[in-house]
Order: C-alpha cells, then structure tokens, then sequence
C-alpha cells in the first residue's frame, strides 16, 4: 500500500491530504490514523461525516490497481508525518450500509430552510406556542413589515391619497368608508405633510451619507502589513 | 418491528393506511412526516423534541383508539429536529410497545430513508393512478437500496376494479386494495380506526389482510 500525503496550515488548522494506492490484485481494507496532535475533522455529508471516518482516522477500501484521495482537517500544528497506514487487510465484502447515518448522508434534507422560518414564526423558543395557539393568539405580521420595509407606511398613505384624487364620488364614499370616514381623511392629509417632510429629510441624510461613503477609504494597506 | 409505510407521492392516503394498519396490528403509529404533520396531536411533547433531545419517545405518546407519537406541527420544530435521532427513537418505541408503525412523509428525503433503513417491513400506499404508481416505483426502489423488504402495497381509495396484475408486477409485491369509504377517510380525524368502527366493512377486511402479510414476514 503506498500512501503520499500533503498537508497545509492555515489559522491553527491543518488540512491533510493523502492518497492510498493499492498495487496489488486484491481488494484492501486500510487503516489510515492521524499523527497530528488533535482530533479528525472528517468530511461531511448532510451534517454526517462520511462513512468510515472516526475521531481517529478512517476505514476505506482501496480497490485493486486503484488509488483513493481522502482529506481531513485537524485543529492542531503541521507535523512529519500528519498521518499513517496503520493496518492493511484483505476487503471482505461487507454489503450494502443501510443504518439511518448512511440514509441521512445520501438523502436530502427534510428541514426548511432557515429563511422561511425568519419571514412566519417569532423564533425557535415559542414554537410550540405558535403550533398550539395559531388560532387564539393574532400573529405580528405589521411589527415585521416596518422593520423590513421602513417605507411602506409612507407609500400606504400617498397611495392613499392619489386614490382618493383619482376615483370618482362612487368609488371615493368606499375608500372613505375603509379610511375612517371624512376624519380619517383629514388626518390623513396633515400626516402627509409631515410626511413629505420626513422623506425630504430622510433623503437629504442619505445623499450626505452617499457622499461620505464615496470619501471614506480605510487604510486597508497599511493595516495588511500591520497585521 | 418496525413497519415504515411509504409511497413516494403525497396525498395517496399513507397517513390513513399507517393509522388503520397499526389499529389492525395493535401498534404504536408514529408520524415521520416532520415537516407535514397528519395524525392527531394534543398539548404535549411531539416527534420534534424527541429528535430534537427535549423528550423521549415514552413522554411524546399519546393514548387513544391507537397510540400516536404524534408529530410537532411547526417549521422551527422540524428545523430543530435532527433525523439521524429517528431510528433510535423508533427502536426504542418498537422494544417498549412490540410493533411502531412509521407514517412517512411524501418525497425521497432523509426523513423517508431513516425509517426505511431501520423498517423491518414496508408497505407502499399508492393511488390507482398511472403517475402515482411512478412515485411509488422510486420509492421501492429507495427501500430496496435501504434492505426494507416490500411486503405489500395498499391501493388506497379504490372505486372501479383496479389494475391488480399490473401493479403486482411493477411493483413486485403482493397488493391488498382499500375501497374508497367515507369511514376510512374521516377515521384519523375522528380517531375512529375502521377495524374497530365498522370491523365487518370491506375496508376493515382489507386492513386485517394487509396486517396479516405483514405479521407473516415477521416469521
């Protein structure tokens, strides 16, 4: 069994390279262990490390007249040799693996993905709250949408007054029936103002924003070689 | 044993043909469908925080007609559940209560492999339908890959003589079909299993046929 390996240090950890070629006619069953000072990072599939690999090493079949590539990272300092045969035996035929690990690794995943959960539930802690109490608690989708969107009460409102500009009487006694009646319009009216203030305020703030984020340039060089 | 009932394709009825084939086998029937929960649930500790270490699989049952491990109905839930607990979990349900009937969720996931890797039998349900008998075919083809050996598959919801040769031959085991009932629709809903709400009815005897093959792969 000839084994070559590499390996390469970066930030504390050690990334081992190693190929295993088998000259015999036979199948071998390999024992690879790590001589590094740390335990074996070993590669992952879905969360489960690959089949063979322990904390130690790895268990691989290396077919005959074939070579196999394997790689691990070791949180530990570079060392001669990072890793060594330690046994070499005939591969018996060990049949199909069908434990749960070997059905996680090779199936998709069945979670949601992360994003979904951040847009329909609260969080982590109360979601058996949220399962038991869908109907009985109202859910906080404006708080949400104001931290989202920081515009969207301001479109809501010209919006709202450009439809009331532009309907006819008809259609205008159904907006001001879904707007509080001739009150709810006169409020509405004065917020505008406010708020014309507020976006030409708020826009004013972001141009002299834009422009500092123009000016600034970070002493990027100078703190690469420092560090 | 472990009995995963499997079929590939959603809406076929597993959910149905699980609950009723474990009232017939006097079974534990667990939900596996963590992202899509169907059995009944109450206020307590789901499938959910069993895999997610919060409980263990004796505090999540629930007693009933059948007893249910029911499944959390929530998205965090099942993002928080770790899959590769579920063949634990489902060992230890099958030593303390003798046969746990696994209702798998629809598609090929990890969710599905798990209790088919650890099935000691399977039970494919699918739809007399041409498109559905395809999901079923990748589903055998799952659980043979797994080592879960087929021991029959329900045809669910039939109404007009179904094609039994055909199916028996692409599928490759012996085919038990489940006439189309209103009272093996509503029995999950209404805790109700047929074999013991109407256990003179064609379903209740389809059911009792489908437990029989699979109490003999036992032996």
């Amino acid at each position: 069994m000839d084994l070559d390996w590499t390996q390469q240090s970066a930030a504390g950890v050690s990334l081992v390279a190693a190929r295993l070629r088998n000259r015999r006619a036979t199948d071998r069953r390999v024992r690879l262990e790590n001589r590094l000072d740390g335990p074996v990072f070993p590669p992952r599939r879905n969360g489960v490390p690959e089949a063979g690999w322990d904390r130690g090493g790895v268990t691989t079949v290396v077919p005959a007249g074939g070579t196999v590539a394997l790689g691990y990272a070791c949180p530990a300092p570079e060392s001669t040799p990072p890793v060594a045969v330690e046994a070499v035996e005939p591969a018996a035929d060990r049949g199909g693996e069908t434990d749960p690990a070997t059905a996680v690794r090779k199936l998709g995943d069945h979670r949601p993905p992360r994003d979904v959960l951040d847009r329909c539930c609260d969080g982590t802690e109360s979601d058996e709250s949220v399962v038991a109490e869908t109907s009985t608690r109202p859910r906080k989708t404006t708080s949400s949408t104001d931290t989202h969107e920081p515009l969207t009460d301001y479109r809501t409102r010209i919006e709202t007054a450009e439809a009331l500009g532009a309907v006819g009487v008809e259609g205008a006694t159904d907006l001001l029936a879904t707007n509080d009646g001739l009150v709810g319009v006169e409020v509405l009216a004065e917020s505008l103002e406010a708020d014309a203030t507020r976006l030409r305020a708020l826009a004013a703030a972001a141009e002299t924003l834009a422009d500092r984020a123009e000016a600034a340039t970070p002493p990027t060089q100078s703190l690469r070689r420092l560090s | 044993m472990i009995v995963a009932v499997a079929g590939g394709k959603g809406g076929v009825g597993k959910s149905t043909v699980a609950y009723n084939l474990a009232a017939a086998l006097d079974a534990v029937v667990v939900d596996g469908d963590l992202g899509m929960a169907n059995l009944p649930a109450d206020h307590g500790p789901t499938l959910h925080d069993v895999l997610a270490g919060r409980a263990s699989a004796r505090e999540a049952l629930r007693a009933g007609p059948v007893t249910v491990l029911p499944c959390g109905r929530s998205l965090a839930g099942a993002r928080a559940a770790d899959v590769s607990a579920l063949g634990d979990a489902l060992t230890s349900v099958e030593r303390e209560h003798g046969t746990a009937v696994v209702d798998c969720p629809a598609g090929l996931r990890a969710d599905v492999g798990v209790p088919l890797a650890v099935a000691d039998a399977a039970v494919l349900v699918a739809a007399p339908e041409p498109f559905a008998l395809a999901d079923a075919l990748r589903t055998r083809e799952l659980a043979r890959e797994l080592d879960a050996p087929l021991v029959a598959v329900a045809l669910n919801r039939v109404v007009e003589e179904p094609p039994i040769p055909t199916v028996r031959d692409a599928l490759g085991a012996p085919v038990e079909s489940v006439p189309a009932d209103p009272r093996v629709g509503q029995s999950v809903e209404e805790e109700a299993p047929v074999v013991d709400a109407a256990p003179d009815s064609d379903p209740a005897a389809t059911f009792a046929a489908l437990a029989g093959r699979v109490d003999s792969s036992e032996k």
